[in-house]
């Protein structure tokens, strides 16, 4: 990538602009939940996890006509709000405390969608927030080298932490959890 | 459900229009503040990566290591094929290192951590590179300058192109703060596990405040306001010889409930056998004679209902004001000698309107312990101790028991209380000394044997006099006696005290101190004092299998005690488990319920007649002496 190709053309294109502006709201109108509900999974504080996309979108607006180009721009706005969350959470000192009063107690057997969303969330409230991160990527059907990728990790380290996740899972199921 | 079910269920939620809507005013939002930070001139887009994540133009280490740049983690990585060991600028940074390039190895890294977690981390980054898997290491690592930090670690492992690992990576940071907060809440936590839940000692029998207790109450009523204090004493008429214990615990716990039921909202507790206190604060006599006359009414009431066994229930009644100081032990003994003279005139209630003066009250209780110490109201109980190395008895302590007012021995707790109060305690302790000498005189003295005096006496110079007379009249050998300071408190000159403990040892005694570890014994006492054992105080032993830190205090001080060259004694062992723990801790001596229980030395003259005094005398059940 040059120099020139990260800032905007030197006339002002205002179709360019205009382009550039329509595909930026054509892309959170599909991924902001998307967005939204991976970062949720990781604080369990709504607020907290939309002032972490909101300003990673801010970022990602700025400098949509590079990001616009990636294989799949989600990734980055994704990589981008997961690490304004983990700074706003270290200022806040919340990284390893979970508010268990948001938490559900006891859902025994989900049987909709909405009732597994929230089983999931108490089951990544007691991970570590690197295997917290893991596996909501795993949610969404990821492979292992796109969310190492995505995270920053090794594809060890991903899968050793997929495991952990699923055998904390098990023990919470055997220990008659509250999944 | 297992995991996959559960993922593809919560999957199946779709997007509503709610979700639409939020959208859109999302980009509105995200549009605005845009704008608003642009138009402030704020610096947006400094610290973010551009690069595509899925471009696999960069390895797997120099992504983890971009990304720890941008978090502000530093980052160490080791090249397999290399055996290059490169340090981030954060990094180095963190480690107080010199931020210049240069060739480092492992074990210039190795070097800088705490010696303590040395050998864990590198196992486990050994571990690690074994089982191609991550870990999370946190050790304190020590600075060039001294200083140290704590740093949380995670290694992973990166692999090559065709999957074979390559090298390791371990990005970390600063953690001090968090790893000192984490330990600063388990200290809290600990602590609160290690204190005292509830401050207010209550009676097990009765559930009323011990007489100690109630006493700190009155104290602290009579500095705050006014108000009365009620004693009632509740003797019985009869108690039929054999069957008296149980029928004591279940007539006092009865009382204890009735008063309870009646006084409401005043403070009771239970100053001797049958003895109550009532402590009814902002009460005139006039609406405090009402209560006390309910309460001993009822009271009263209770020796009809049984078919046997009565009560009496006399009272009397004190008036406490924060104007006219007055000490809780006073007031008690003021509201004792009524309930006495309630007694002796055969009324319900004695309400004592005009109290007297300080230097009447003492001289009457002084006349009254003198009188006593005179008329031999006392005897001697031996209580055996046992050498846990031996396992058998080889030491009696001698305990004062005081006849109460229907005869029988009692624990002399209140007695002595109020004869240190007054300054009369030394004619008892010589009392006991002389009798208790006698007595061992006349044995065989293949016991060894200790006689409690009072840490008030042993100012009182002329009691090592009476000791070495004692000794050399009844022909007792020194070196199987020893001396027990009780109420150390009371020790108020140390210099006296020494020169005590010296002469003891030259009379070829031994210096024992009771109670230790409670109350006011300061531990200089075992480096300014000469003596030989100690007693840890009976507190501590009570109840020691279950409580954790009553087990760490009396290891270590018999530890210390040990390498202090003093032997130690426990007292109030009233279980094969506490003896059990107390072998293994070292103690030297066991005295209790469980090793023996005390037995009367046959002392002089058997009781006396009983004698009425109007003297407080309190009786009191329970307390210090018990063993």
């Amino acid at each position: 990538m040059t120099l020139a190709e990260a800032l905007p053309p030197a006339d002002d294109d205002d179709d360019r602009r205009r382009e550039l502006d329509e595909s930026f709201r054509r892309f959170l109108q599909e991924q902001y939940p998307i967005l939204l509900k991976f970062l949720q999974r990781q604080c369990f504080d709504t607020h907290l996890a939309e002032d972490a996309l909101h300003e990673a979108l801010i970022v990602a607006m700025g400098k949509w006509e590079v990001v616009s180009t990636h294989d799949q721009p989600l990734y980055w706005v994704r990589k981008t709000a997961w690490h304004k969350l983990q700074t706003l959470q270290s200022r806040q000192r919340w990284r390893t405390q979970v508010p268990l009063e948001q938490m559900p107690h006891d859902v025994v057997q989900p049987v909709g969608p909405h009732e597994a969303e929230a089983v999931l969330r108490v089951v990544l409230s007691r991970l570590p927030y690197l295997q917290r991160a893991v596996l909501a990527l795993v949610m969404e059907g990821e492979s292992d080298e796109d969310i190492a990728r995505q995270l920053s990790l090794a594809v060890s380290t991903v899968r050793t932490y997929k495991c952990e996740a699923r055998k904390r899972y098990r023990e919470m199921l055997r220990d008659g959890g509250s999944a | 459900m297992n995991l996959d079910d559960l993922i593809a269920l919560a999957a199946q939620d779709i997007p509503t229009r709610l979700d639409d809507v939020r959208a859109r005013r999302a980009v509105k939002l995200i549009k605005s503040d845009r704008d608003r930070l642009v138009a402030e001139g704020r610096q947006i887009t400094s610290d973010v990566d551009l690069h595509d994540p899925l471009r696999a133009d960069i390895s797997e280490a120099q992504n983890i290591v971009r990304a720890a740049e941008l978090t502000k983690r530093g980052a160490i990585g080791w090249d397999a094929r290399t055996r290059r060991v490169d340090c981030s600028v954060e990094m180095l940074r963190l480690l107080g290192l010199p931020l210049v390039e240069q060739r480092r190895s492992w074990i210039d890294l190795v070097r800088l951590i705490h010696p303590a977690d040395r050998v864990t981390a590198c196992q486990r980054v050994y571990e690690a590179w074994r089982r191609r898997a991550p870990a999370e290491i946190g050790c304190w690592l020590r600075r060039p300058g001294g200083s140290a930090i704590y740093v949380e670690f995670l290694v992973e492992i990166v692999v090559d192109g065709r999957g074979r690992p390559a090298g390791i990576v371990a990005t970390g940071e600063d953690a001090t703060a968090d790893f000192q907060r984490r330990q600063e809440a388990e200290r809290r936590a600990l602590r609160a596990r290690s204190v005292q839940q509830n401050l207010i000692e209550t009676d097990p029998a009765t559930g009323l405040l011990t007489r100690r207790a109630f006493a700190d109450e009155v104290g602290r009523a009579a500095h705050a306001g006014t108000g009365t204090l009620l004693v009632i004493s509740t003797p019985p008429l009869a108690l039929p010889e054999d069957e008296e214990e149980a029928e004591e615990a279940r007539l006092c716990a009865l009382a204890a409930r009735v008063l309870r039921d009646v006084v409401g909202c005043g403070t009771c507790g239970v100053l001797g056998r049958y003895e109550f206190g009532v402590l009814l604060p902002f009460t005139t006599f006039e609406s405090a004679t009402a209560i006390a006359e309910r309460a001993i009414t009822s009271l009263r009431e209770i020796r009809f209902l049984a078919d046997r066994n009565r009560l009496e229930a006399f009272g009397g009644l004190v008036r406490y004001d924060y104007r006219l100081p007055i000490e809780a032990i006073d007031l008690l003994v003021d509201a004792d000698s009524a309930w006495r003279r309630a007694r002796h005139e055969d009324r319900h209630l004695h309400v004592l309107r005009e109290a007297p003066s300080a230097d009447k009250r003492r001289e009457f209780c002084r006349a009254g312990i003198r009188n006593a110490v005179e008329q031999n109201r006392f005897t001697l109980y031996a209580q055996p101790l046992r050498d846990l190395r031996l396992n058998c008895t080889t030491r009696h302590e001698i305990l004062l028991r005081v006849f109460d007012d229907v005869g029988r021995p009692t624990p002399p707790t209140a007695f002595l209380e109020l004869a240190e109060h007054v300054g009369e305690v030394v004619a008892v302790d010589k009392w006991v000394i002389d009798n208790a000498l006698r007595h061992i005189g006349g044995g065989s003295q293949t016991a060894h044997y200790q006689i409690n005096v009072s840490g008030r006496s042993i100012g009182d110079p002329s009691l090592l006099g009476h000791i070495r007379h004692g000794v050399e009249r009844y022909r007792v050998d020194p070196r199987r006696l020893t001396i027990e300071i009780t109420e150390t408190a009371a020790i108020d000159n140390p210099t006296v005290a020494r020169r005590f403990a010296d002469g003891l040892h030259e009379l070829g005694c031994e210096l024992a101190l009771d109670d230790f570890g409670s109350g006011y014994t300061p531990l200089n006492f075992l480096t300014k004092l000469p003596v030989d054992l100690v007693k840890i105080d009976g507190a501590f032993i009570q109840g020691l299998p279950d409580s954790k830190p009553h087990r760490v205090i009396v290891e270590h001080l018999v530890q210390m005690c040990r390498e202090l060259g003093v032997q130690t004694i426990a007292e109030y062992v009233q279980d094969e488990v506490t003896l059990d723990l107390l072998h293994g801790y070292g103690l030297d001596f066991a005295q209790g319920f469980h090793v023996g229980e005390p037995s009367e030395m046959v002392v002089g003259p058997r009781h006396p007649t009983f004698v009425e005094l109007e003297v407080p005398l309190p009786s009191v059940a329970g307390g210090r002496g018990a063993g």
